[in-house]
């Protein structure tokens, strides 16, 4: 219809400009946002655009159509806006908008919030860093859970009961096991005034004591989704969630929680991938997964040289902190809880520590140096800070998506069945037998080199198990492209359409497929990229959206 | 009191609305509240300083079917926009409540 937005097909008052839309890196970030959502079990969906002057806007939908999170950038500085917000937040980046909010929802004094010290707090400028992705997501997801939407559907008294009825209205439809963690029940009420009493933020007491509610009412079913898990860790660290929520449980305390929790998920072969280590199937998707991340510029050493020498409750908190995220790392893990746990956090590499201060008029540069990345192996999850200093002068980190196991982050929540071709399997999210059927708009991928099954056969029997990728390079036909930023954008985005995508994977190579393509009428495109380490990807697509992203002609 | 069987009529006839058919109304709405800003020669950051918004993007966002204006303002709206705000709130309404509209003014109608 009419003005309706479409992902890249942003408003209707102008096609995306280039020179003032969101950038890659600013569309890579908030898809990257996105997907932490959705796997936190948060639905939405992203529509962005232009206004009449050009400044970009993009709205966090909720599964109720209703916009619950509203992120513009105007003369370079970043608005948030949400309805739980008294006022938005602003910030030149997506840090300062973190900060803008943290400021507003700490308690009027830690004594105050913490009178048994159990709080942890990560602070600024210490040994953790978080991908200002992670922080905006957890963010996001703190005013998501204290939404209107779950207000309205709390019984109406001063006090409220620990019922919130509705968790369908959250779309955690089968998201909660079926055996697990007993609920934290409790029937002792929320005093609204003792929140209002308590707490001296931007959030009316109401949406704060709904969001208790809701999560110890079902705390266990939210969080033993382990992205719902590390986003309130985030949260609560950082101190824009209460900590309350999990540690006034009768029968948990916060740490238990965690570890309890923990051990539910390992034993469920759980694959959190947002906070804490993983235990890794392969030690290539460990390397991926688990990264330390630290930014010791020398100015920073000296910092925490002097604050680790500070006075012993400084030290204490450190180790507070330390501990508790490590609870979080053993949460899917079989970790051992270690003392001095540094804090391993998936991260994307190759971004800028910041999203860019001013607009830029030309895209970021693909290699451009990034929060350095270190990525121990499996079997050494925990990696000291001198180590991590010495690793920063390595080579540059990569794109989360240029190698084909981090890809398989996403795909592997897929259902996809197992076809088998001689010796070759081929994994696909939709019956490959259509393939063979007449017309269809499949049979455009006819076209990609490496679905010639024949060919697969021949590469396959001609060596060992993996595919080699000079043997797989003589199969394609030359169009193939260097996976570069635009690329991830673009990977991105569709992934985070509304229109599903379905998967083909087979060894080293990988085929997406935007449902919206193959619709009747549509003009579609194929393109290939290949990676550093020889596998390929390709994205068959609407042809117009490859061009919004500057990709074709 | 309806009778039971008069009850279940009406229920059965309420038009449930789906996701994709409120996002439509919304679109549509967004390009009717456009088409009233122009006439009224309005930017979209004109408009926004009309009603002291704290972002202009807003009034792009409502436009592209995303959002609602919020019932507390209706009527400002409505003056911003040169309407007369019972016919601009019964607009909106038919945008946002289809089916209380509905019940409001449509089967009141037929009946």
């Amino acid at each position: 219809m009419l003005g309706e937005l479409k992902g890249a097909h942003a408003s209707q008052d102008q096609r995306p400009d280039r020179l003032s839309d969101w950038t890659n890196q600013e569309l890579a970030d908030l898809y990257r946002v996105k997907r932490l959502l959705d796997a936190a079990g948060v639905p939405n969906a992203l529509d962005r655009g232009l206004t009449d002057e050009g400044d970009p806007w993009m709205v966090f939908v909720g599964g109720d159509g209703e916009v619950f999170i509203h992120l513009c950038r105007l003369h370079g500085v970043y608005v948030l806006d949400s309805p739980n917000l008294k006022s938005p937040l602003r910030g030149a980046d997506f840090n300062a908008l973190i900060e803008a909010f943290t400021q507003r929802s700490l308690p009027r004094s830690e004594t105050e919030a913490d009178p048994e010290g159990r709080i942890v707090r990560i602070t600024r400028g210490g040994k953790v860093r978080l991908h200002p992705s992670a922080l905006l997501a957890a963010l996001i997801w703190t005013l998501f859970l204290a939404s209107e939407e779950i207000v309205l559907r709390m019984p109406e008294a001063e006090e409220a009961d620990g019922g919130l009825a509705d968790l369908e209205a959250l779309g955690f439809d089968g998201a909660a096991p079926a055996t697990g963690m007993p609920m934290l029940m409790t029937d002792s009420p929320i005093s609204l005034e003792k929140m209002a009493e308590r707490d001296g933020s931007e959030i009316d007491p109401r949406h704060m004591a709904a969001q208790e509610a809701f999560l110890r009412d079902h705390g266990n079913a939210v969080h033993h989704n382990s992205y719902g898990m590390g986003l309130s860790t985030i949260a609560i660290a950082f101190g824009f969630m209460a900590e309350q929520s999990l540690t006034d449980a009768p029968e948990a305390e916060a740490n238990g929680f965690l570890t309890e929790s923990a051990a539910e998920a390992s034993d469920e072969e759980d694959e959190s991938r947002v906070l804490a280590d993983n235990k890794a199937k392969t030690s290539e998707e460990g390397a991926e997964q688990a990264a330390v991340i630290t930014e010791m510029t020398e100015a920073e050493a000296r910092s925490l040289a002097k604050a680790e020498a500070a006075a012993a409750v400084e030290a204490k908190e450190t180790l507070d902190a330390a501990e508790a995220v490590a609870e979080s790392k053993a949460f899917v893990g079989n970790m051992p809880k270690t003392e001095k746990a540094e804090v391993q956090l998936w991260v994307d590499a190759d971004y800028p520590a910041d999203p860019p201060q001013s607009v830029s008029t030309e895209a970021p540069a693909p290699k451009a140096k990034a929060t350095a990345m270190v990525t121990p192996k499996a079997e050494q999850p925990v990696t000291q800070v001198t180590e991590v200093a010495k690793a920063e002068t390595s080579a540059p980190a990569e794109p989360a998506f240029m190698t084909l196991s981090s890809l398989r982050t996403i795909y592997q929540t897929t259902e996809m069945e197992s076809y088998s071709f001689g010796d070759l399997v081929v994994k696909s999210s939709f019956d490959l037998s259509i393939l063979e059927e007449g017309d269809s708009g499949l049979g455009m991928l006819d076209g990609l080199p490496f679905l010639d099954l024949g060919a697969f056969d021949q590469d396959v029997s001609d060596s060992s198990a993996s595919i080699a990728p000079g043997k797989a390079m003589t199969h394609l036909a030359g169009n193939e492209r260097e996976f570069d930023s635009d690329a991830l954008a673009f990977m991105s985005y569709l992934l985070g359409k509304e229109s599903p995508v379905e998967w083909i994977v087979a060894e080293e190579k990988v085929i997406i497929l935007d449902t919206a393509a193959l619709q009747p009428g549509q003009d579609s495109s194929i393109m290939t990229w290949i990676s550093e380490d020889g596998s390929l990807t390709s994205i068959l697509g609407l042809q117009s959206e490859f061009q919004d992203f500057g990709l074709i002609a | 009191m309806l009778p039971n069987q008069d009850l279940k009529i009406m229920l059965a006839e309420l038009h449930k609305t789906t996701p994709e058919e409120s996002k439509e109304q919304r679109s549509a709405l967004g390009l009717w509240l456009k088409s009233l800003r122009e006439a009224r020669g309005l930017s979209q950051r004109d408009l926004a300083d009309l009603l002291s918004l704290d972002y202009y993007t807003f009034i792009s966002q409502l436009e592209n079917g995303r959002g609602k204006i919020p019932a507390h303002r209706y009527v400002e709206w409505a003056e911003a926009l040169g309407q007369e705000p019972r016919d601009f709130v019964k607009t909106l309404l038919r945008y946002y409540e289809p089916s209380t509209y509905q019940i409001l003014f449509e089967q009141q109608t037929a009946s």
